[in-house]
C-alpha cells in the first residue's frame, strides 16, 4: 500500500530513512518523517521552515530526545543520594550506621548483580543495514495519507501536503516531543498546511 | 529556608524523572544491604536455609546469589 507514495513524499520517507540511520537509530519513526518532511523542495516544505520545523531544529530535537534516554541519574553501582532523600531515606544515616556496625566502607562497596543474559545480547549497536523497519505509528501515518489520497481520485497517491496532515495527527511520544520542543502546535500547523493545495 | 531534602521531597511529588531514580537507588541499597547482611550471616554460622528463611527466598536462591563471592573468599 505504502509502495504507491510517489514523487517529493516519496523523497521524504527516503530522507527520513537515511536520517534514522545517520543517528544510528535502528527504526523509522515519525519523528524521521517529520524530519523527511521538513526538508522537502516544495511549498509544504517551505512552510513547515517558516514554522520554525527545519530539518536541522528536527535532528537537534532527536538527538536530545537520545541524549535523554541514555543518561542514567547515577552510573550502575552508584547510589543516588538526592534521589532516595526524595523518598525520605538519608544515605548519610544509613552510611553512618552501617559503618558501626560492619566497620567504615561497609555501604561503599557496589553490589556487581550479574546481568541476565538477554540483557547483555541485546543487539542495539550493530550497524543498522537495508530497509529499516517503520514504527506502527509511522506506518499508520502512510496509511492514512494514502488512503485520504485515495478517497479524491483512486488513482491518486498521496503528496507533501497529505503526508504532512497524515503526521500531524499522530499521537506518538517522540514526535509530540520533538514538536514541543520546537514551540508547534500540531492542528495549527496542519491547518495552514491544508491551506495551501 | 528549606533543606535540600525539603527542596527534594517538593520535586517527589510527581516527577517520574525523581520517582524512578529513587526506586532504582533503592534496589542498589538493598542489594548492598543484602549482601553486608548475608556475610555477616554466614560469618556467625547461620546455614543457608535460616538465611533464606528471613530474606523471603528460597534457599537455592540464595545460594545461587552469594556461593560463589563466599568461594571467592575463601
Amino acid at each position: 500500500m505504502t509502495g504507491r507514495i510517489e514523487g517529493e513524499a516519496r523523497a521524504a520517507v527516503i530522507r527520513a530513512q537515511a536520517e534514522a540511520r545517520r543517528l544510528g537509530q535502528d527504526f523509522i519513526g515519525c519523528e524521521h518523517l517529520l524530519y523527511g518532511l521538513a526538508g522537502a523542495d516544495d511549498t509544504v516544505g517551505t512552510a513547515l521552515r517558516d514554522n520554525g520545523v527545519t530539518p536541522e531544529g528536527v535532528e537537534n530535537q532527536i538527538q536530545r530526545l537520545i541524549a535523554d534516554n541514555r543518561a542514567p541519574s547515577a552510573g550502575p553501582g552508584e547510589l543516588d543520594r538526592d534521589a532516595l532523600a526524595a523518598i525520605g531515606i538519608d544515605l548519610d544515616a544509613v552510611r553512618a550506621r552501617l559503618d558501626d556496625a560492619f566497620g567504615p566502607g561497609s555501604l561503599d562497596r557496589p553490589a556487581r548483580r550479574p546481568r541476565p543474559a538477554w540483557f547483555a545480547r541485546r543487539p542495539g549497536r550493530r550497524a543498522p543495514s537495508g530497509h529499516l523497519p517503520i514504527t506502527r505509528q509511522a506506518r499508520m501515518c502512510l496509511d492514512r495519507a494514502v488512503t485520504a489520497a485515495a478517497a479524491d481520485d483512486p488513482d491518486a497517491a498521496p503528496d507533501t501536503t497529505g503526508l504532512t496532515i497524515a503526521l500531524l495527527d499522530i499521537d506518538a511520544s517522540a514526535l509530540r516531543a520533538v514538536l514541543t520542543g520546537l514551540g508547534v502546535s500540531p492542528p495549527r500547523l496542519a491547518a495552514e498546511i491544508g491551506q495551501l493545495g | 529556608m528549606e533543606s535540600s531534602s525539603e527542596i527534594a521531597e517538593d520535586a517527589a511529588s510527581r516527577d517520574p524523572d525523581v520517582g524512578l531514580r529513587a526506586v532504582a537507588a533503592l534496589r542498589e541499597l538493598a542489594e548492598r544491604l543484602e549482601i553486608l547482611q548475608v556475610d555477616n550471616a554466614r560469618r556467625l554460622g547461620w546455614s543457608w536455609q535460616q538465611i533464606a528463611t528471613r530474606l523471603g527466598v528460597t534457599k537455592q536462591t540464595v545460594h545461587r546469589k552469594h556461593g560463589p563471592r563466599m568461594r571467592e573468599r575463601e
